[in-house]
């Protein structure tokens, strides 16, 4: 994995390591500078072990998480890249033809092998190159004759044994391993096609070609891979092979090893495709491209692009080069690959078409088309960046999905650092009474967090680590179901774990280092006395105090470094180098210093609320006018009702008012407010922030801002809560005590319990967000006709043997009945070019398109979305209208845009102002170009079908279409069989793979394709559900940390208890009634704002994907089940603190301090 | 034979500490009328509170037998005697020991909330209690709003309000000045004469222990003069009267 969220894995690792160091030496500098307070500071871990151990579970909660998260996509990343490094053995990149011979089937063509000998001799003097190999691959159908089975979908390749230096040998499993040793009739197999046919050497094979059956005998077995590739292959001489497949004298790809091993070699990719597509384009062409872009409209136009500081690094680059070239004389090399860049292509083609250059852009688009006679596929860095993409978006998923764990990970630290002050209050009241400083009691708290977060970031990046190999195999298990051979491997990259340690450790330090500054306010009687308020609200300072210290954290290095040379100059050498360095330490945190430094300075104003409403607003505004996200929106929003809230308490506070009264009515009207908005369906703001992005931020903000507000209401209202539960269990009689004393503590506790409350509430949030969603999403998987049109069973054959007559072909079968089908429809499956007609975009768009016989388009029953006027209106009519006609076609929903597009935007797409919501639409015209021919084809769009549908990105059309026109040959190799009701799919599917062997027909039933993905679907959903539930551990945790640690501190007060007659088992029913309260308020928070929220996300998708058939689905027995084992948990947890409590004699109590 | 309420016999009570033994009590007898105001007094260490807390049943005994109105207390199970506590007794600490997140009010009511009594009946009982310590204006401060001495009328109007048979009192004025220590006095004696319950209140304080009807003095786990005439020495060979 080589980046997360867009930062570079190596930019994250040296910062973080970087602020671990510098942190670290900091707090070591300030040790040995302070060694008593270190003492004090670290005296308090071994004499308490349990709470100790209790602390680094808690202070490592977030760690876990990170590690977890990163370690499975190290995994997958490693595993990808693994698996293609393998696979591909020494073979870099891929050479195969674009335009198509008569004779060629469309979707595999060939070309002479003399073209090979000219590349070859073409790249004689090339040393980025060590292998280069004519290659005949053809997908044909194997049976063993010894043990019977078969392989449908099996690579026949042919390879020049004196053409093979450079791609390394074969490696022997059993018996010949060099192509150059079969001797006629002697084959090669791959160990993917032994394991599928259960081969051995001196097997004889059937191998299933056009027209004809060849018998063929194994005389080797070698690991697949490389030349062996990775599905089942069978490799003999290339000659041979030709002259199977009647192609003699032509090949159908080269492949191409550069200099290097099996990693190395890509490293040269970028030089050896650049010299590779020199070679391939028709300079004809090229010199006609470079003519038109040579113009001074188009020049201008690209100089003013590459102005654009929006533009990435890579292609911004690319585009100098081709500027810098058009300059040139001749079309160079550079020149030469630079046109073929389909990035760089695209994006002066929109530029081109942006400045109104329509005619430049059309012949240009077609240009590039027939500039290169060859594609050159680069497969190994595909696939390596497919790896590496893989593992970052696994990882990043994984961390967003756990960042509301990590939250409360993070709260979690907080609370427990806050506790500990409350133990310690007493006792540093005392150390405050008898000449601390406040800077001592942050030091001391520091010095120990510091050692907690040490020692729990590196057992939180092991236990992280053994999460993520649980996870892997879970994800193995999953994988299993679709494909055997792909293992992921646990694997780890020490730079994860150096960016995870370093962030859990700093994430630990500065929570811990936040709650120290928090205690360190301490007022020294309250504590000492043991009152319950023992934290003072610091007085604003003035403003002629605060200018100076606002000036000072602007310029904080600045003013250490003068500060320094000052006190050098006074002959203070020791403060002046200790200036110096701390001048040096305050470089990088100076950001940091700076914005602390000017919200102290804004400190009153903020508190007293206009200049949070201030800076409310302008965030709003920022969000809408430049940011365009709606996160940020939200918390402009939300910063102002709070700007508005404080000012409403500071006109209140001069009222009759009493303070907590006013306190209470603002702070209740600001939670509520905030809350409301939160909860509000986005459609609501569509006016005003309509183009805000909503990415999954969105979720976590809204959530945190959800159950904050939930949250601060609750507790600023939760006395009534009580009297009203206390009115009714009052009646309960015995039970009341009881009931005083539990609900009493956590109110008092208001901050603690709020933390908590709030830690519980996000973790259940997001559990009932998932198992939603979970549910929401699977039930389009209930509807297989929707998905498939109508069909019940999929088989594909080989292009080199395709079926002439389907229908009679099975009809001549023994064990399928062609009565038991109902509709039998077949079609070819191709990227076709395709432009508008009408608007301004003159752009080939890319898109497969499914050509169908008429039996197809007759069975299928596609859901449609939209039927063009003058068509339809059902989809029998729409299917007859594109046999009459074929020149007609239907597109899928996510060709479309799915809302409206302005005017400006539709003029720039394929298919203009269509789009999904439209109640009509008009015909739309296209052209179709069949890019290996280069035959242009008029089509008109008549209709739109449903998104569910599984092509719902393709066109369909009738193959007839091409049948005046192209001289290639367009055979169907996908089939669709709808079955008679009653009919066993499963048994039909195996008929017809048996029976059509010889044309390698694979089939699939849909309704097990469904159900597999469903599960699949679930299973992925489950491990992260179960992932997050890591949070639950820490809300848990949490609840047993506030436990504990009452316990501790109320000792006497149970003592009391006791002696005026609680017996023991009240006594733990209080404690656990206490966490009751809180466990099943949290619940209810999380329920309630969980359901809201993945409601509004619902909606949201619907309306946004215009998909009608996902339903919001609530799983409420799944839902129940999360909240009993929540619960049962929380009481577990706090069941041995309770009784702990219970057991406590009174007498001991009562002495105890 | 008088009215006895409380009778100790030969009570004994060592604490382990694991590395050394300290016996508490060495046997000690005693006996207290109903309606009588008994101080305990002696040098620190002596074992005064030891002996209120296996007299009130908050400690158990290591040998001897403590009758409550006849009732061992010892022999009831925890629950029982709990019980016994939250209907027949009432405690004074020298620490207050209020319920720091109740309020004065809250505090008072909880001992008949524990004896069944119904929320109402409970909250005018408290509030009745609260206006005899004086402090009927304060019922809704809780503990850390309140001065030692009201804290410590707090604590006496729990001990009262359930009109206990007993009220065993731990230093009650130890955290107060002498003028507030005089109030406190003042207000058991008067509960100790309007309502006739018994007083057991441990003191080092000579003025408090002149306001009892008896005076019992202890050194080194024994009682050394019950303030009958009935002299123990250390050694137990007691000389009775």
């Amino acid at each position: 994995m080589e980046e997360i969220f867009g930062i570079s894995m190596d930019v994250l690792m040296y910062v973080f390591l970087g602020a671990f160091l510098i942190t670290i030496s900091v707090v070591m500098v300030l040790a040995m500078r302070n060694r008593i307070i270190l003492k004090l500071g670290l005296r308090n871990i071994p004499r308490r072990r349990g709470q100790t151990v209790l602390i680094i579970i808690g202070v490592m909660l977030s760690t876990v998480i990170m590690a977890a998260a990163f370690g499975t996509g190290d995994t997958l990343s490693y595993s990808i890249r693994n698996e293609a490094i393998n696979g591909l053995g020494l073979v870099d990149e891929l050479i195969t033809p674009l335009r198509a011979d008569e004779g060629d089937s469309i979707t595999n063509l060939y070309f002479p092998l003399d073209r090979f000998d000219q590349l070859r001799d073409a790249l004689a003097d090339n040393q980025d190159i060590d292998g280069l190999a004519p290659q005949l691959a053809e997908t044909v159908a194997v049976r063993d004759i010894r043990t019977k089975l078969s392989a449908g979908q099996t690579r026949l390749v042919g390879l020049d044994a004196g053409q093979l230096d450079g791609f390394g040998g074969f490696a022997s499993v059993d018996g010949v391993s060099r192509i150059a040793d079969l001797a006629d009739g002697e084959v090669l197999l791959s160990t993917e096609a032994e394991d599928e046919l259960d081969a051995e050497v001196g097997d004889t094979l059937d191998m299933f070609l056009k027209d004809r059956t060849v018998t063929l005998s194994v005389a080797g077995i070698v690991e697949r891979g490389g030349l062996a590739g990775v599905d089942p292959t069978v490799l003999m001489p290339l000659a041979r092979a030709q002259a199977l497949v009647g192609r003699e004298g032509q090949i159908n790809s080269i492949l191409v090893s550069n200099l290097g091993d099996q990693r190395d070699g890509e490293i040269l990719t970028e030089d050896v495709t650049r010299e590779l597509r020199s070679l391939f384009n028709d300079q004809a062409v090229a010199e006609r491209l470079k003519d038109l872009f040579n113009s001074p409209s188009v020049l201008e136009v690209l100089e003013k692009k590459r102005s654009d500081e929006t533009l990435e690094e890579e292609i911004k680059e690319k585009l100098d080069d081709l500027v810098r070239e058009l300059g040139e004389p001749g079309v160079s090399k550079d020149l030469n690959s630079l046109l073929v860049e389909q990035d760089l292509g695209r994006l002066v083609l929109e530029e081109l078409g942006d400045a109104e250059l329509r005619e430049v852009v059309r012949e240009a688009a077609t240009l590039y088309l027939e500039l290169a006679e060859f594609r050159v596929i680069t497969v190994k860095q595909n696939l390596l960046k497919a790896a590496d993409q893989a593992g970052t978006e696994v990882t990043s998923i994984f961390i967003l999905f756990s960042s509301f764990s990590i939250t409360v990970g993070i709260l979690l630290i907080f609370l427990i650092f806050v506790m500990l002050a409350a133990a310690r209050k007493n006792e540093m009241g005392m150390a405050r009474a008898v000449g601390a400083r406040r800077r001592h009691l942050v030091l001391m708290f520091l010095f120990e967090g510091t050692a907690y977060a040490v020692v729990a970031a590196a057992i939180g990046v092991g236990l992280g680590l053994l999460v993520s190999a649980a996870m892997i195999t879970v994800l193995n298990e999953i994988f299993s179901s679709f494909d055997d051979s792909f293992k992921l491997a646990i694997h780890f990259e020490p730079r994860s774990v150096i960016v995870t340690y370093c962030l859990g450790t700093m994430i630990a330090f500065t929570t811990v280092a936040i709650s120290a500054y928090r205690v360190s306010r301490l007022n020294i009687v309250v504590a000492i006395r043991g009152l319950p308020e023992a934290i003072i609200p610091k007085e604003a300072a003035s403003l002629r105090a605060r200018l100076p210290a606002l000036g000072r954290s602007l310029v904080l290095p600045v003013y250490l470094l003068v500060r320094s040379v000052t006190r050098l100059v006074r002959r203070r050498p020791r403060r002046a180098v200790r200036d110096a360095l701390l001048a040096i330490v305050a470089v990088p945190a100076w950001p940091v210093t700076a914005i602390v430094g000017m919200v102290r300075f804004a400190q009153p104003y903020l508190v007293h609320g206009w200049l949070t409403l201030l800076a409310g607003v302008a965030i709003i505004y920022f969000a809408i006018a430049s940011w365009g996200r709606f996160s940020y929106f939200g918390g402009g929003v939300t910063l102002s009702l709070l700007g508005i809230a404080l000012m409403g308490r500071s006109w209140l506070r001069r009222t009759a008012l009493s303070d907590d009264m006013a306190d209470r009515l603002v702070s209740t009207a600001a939670g509520v407010l905030m809350l409301a908005f939160w909860v509000l369906p986005f459609s609501v703001f569509e006016r005003v922030a309509e183009d805000l992005d909503r990415g999954f931020d969105i979720i976590f903000f809204s959530g945190v801002a959800m159950v904050g507000a939930a949250v601060w209401t609750i507790m600023y209202n939760a006395d009534l809560l009580l009297k009203g539960l206390s009115m009714v269990v009052g009646r309960a009689g015995r039970l009341k005590p009881v009931l005083v004393t539990a609900v009493a503590y956590p109110m008092a506790a208001k901050f603690r319990t709020g933390l908590t409350l709030a830690m519980f509430a996000l973790v259940i949030f997001t559990l009932i967000i998932m198992s939603v969603l979970t549910e929401t999403f699977s039930t389009q998987f209930e509807a297989p006709r929707k998905v498939y049109a109508g069909f019940d069973v999929s088989g594909e054959v080989n292009v080199a043997t395709p079926i002439d007559d389907i229908a009679q072909t099975i009809r001549d079968l023994d064990d399928v009945n062609l009565e038991d089908f109902d509709a039998i429809g077949g079609y070819a499956s191709l990227v076709m070019q395709l432009r508008a007609v009408e608007g301004e975009s003159d752009i080939w768009h890319g898109r497969r398109a499914i050509m169908a016989d008429d039996a197809f388009l007759e069975a299928s029953e596609f859901e449609m979305k939209l039927v063009a006027e003058g068509y339809g209106p059902t989809s029998e009519d729409i299917m007859r209208a594109i046999r009459e006609d074929p020149s007609l076609v239907i597109v899928g929903g996510w060709m479309v845009s799915t809302q409206e597009p302005t005017e400006e935007e539709a003029e720039e797409l394929l298919l203009g102002g269509l789009y999904y919501e439209a109640a009509k639409m008009k015909p739309v015209k296209l052209e179709m170009r069949e890019r290996r021919t280069g035959e242009i084809i008029p089509v008109t769009v008549i209709g739109v079908f449903d998104k569910l549908h599984r092509n719902a990105g393709w066109m369909v059309g009738a193959k007839s279409v091409f049948d005046d026109v192209l001289q290639v040959k367009v055979p169907a190799t996908q089939y669709r069989f709808r079955l008679v009701d009653g009919v066993d799919a499963k048994s039909v599917s195996r008929g017809l793979e048996a029976g059509l062997l010889e044309f390698g027909m694979e089939t699939e039933v849909y309704q097990e394709v469904l159900d597999d993905e469903s599960a699949a679907g679930k299973a992925f959903f489950r491990l992260f559900t179960g992932f997050m539930a890591l949070g639950l551990l820490v809300g848990v945790a949490a609840l047993g940390v506030v436990s504990t640690r009452a316990v501790v501190e109320r000792r006497q007060q149970i003592g009391v208890l006791r002696a005026i007659g609680f017996k023991r088992r009240m006594v733990q029913l209080s404690f656990l009634m206490e966490a009751s309260f809180v466990s099943v308020l949290g619940c209810g928070i999380g329920l309630v704002l969980g359901l809201v929220l993945s409601y509004n996300a619902v909606s949201d998708i619907k309306a946004e994907e215009g998909i009608d058939t996902i339903f919001f689905t609530v799983p409420w027995l799944q839902i129940g089940g999360i909240l009993v084992v929540t619960y049962v948990f929380s009481l577990l947890t706090t069941f041995l603190p309770a009784r702990q409590a219970s057991k406590i004699y009174p007498s001991e109590a009562l002495r105890y301090e | 034979m008088d009215d006895l309420i409380i009778v100790a016999k030969g009570v004994q009570k060592t604490y382990d500490t694991g590395t050394v033994k300290v016996n508490a009590l060495r046997g000690v007898d005693l006996a207290v009328r109903r309606g009588e105001m008994v101080s305990i007094m002696g040098p620190s260490g002596c074992g005064k509170t030891t002996l209120l807390n296996c007299l009130s049943g908050l400690d158990e005994v290591d040998g001897g037998q403590v009758l409550i109105d006849g009732v061992v207390l010892h022999d009831l199970p925890d629950d029982d005697r709990s019980e016994y506590r939250a209907h027949r007794m009432g405690f004074v600490f020298q620490l207050y020991n209020l319920l720091p997140v109740l309020s004065a009010l809250e505090n008072i009511e909880l001992p008949l909330l524990l004896s069944g009594l119904g929320s109402s009946d409970a909250r005018r009982r408290s509030m009745e209690m609260l206006d005899r310590v004086g402090l009927a204006d304060w019922s809704e401060h809780t503990p850390g709003e309140l001065s030692g001495g009201q804290r410590q009328r707090v604590t006496i109007a729990r001990a009262l309000v359930n009109k206990p048979a007993i009220v065993w009192a731990d230093e009650p004025t130890g955290d107060l000045d002498s003028e507030t220590a005089s109030e406190i006095m003042d207000l058991m004696a008067q509960m100790n004469t309007d309502d006739n319950e018994t007083f057991v209140v441990v003191t080092h304080s000579p003025e408090v222990g002149r306001r009892a009807d008896r005076i019992v003095r202890m050194r080194d786990g024994y009682v050394v003069d019950d303030g009958l005439g009935a002299v123990a020495s250390p050694e137990g060979e007691g000389a009775g009267a």
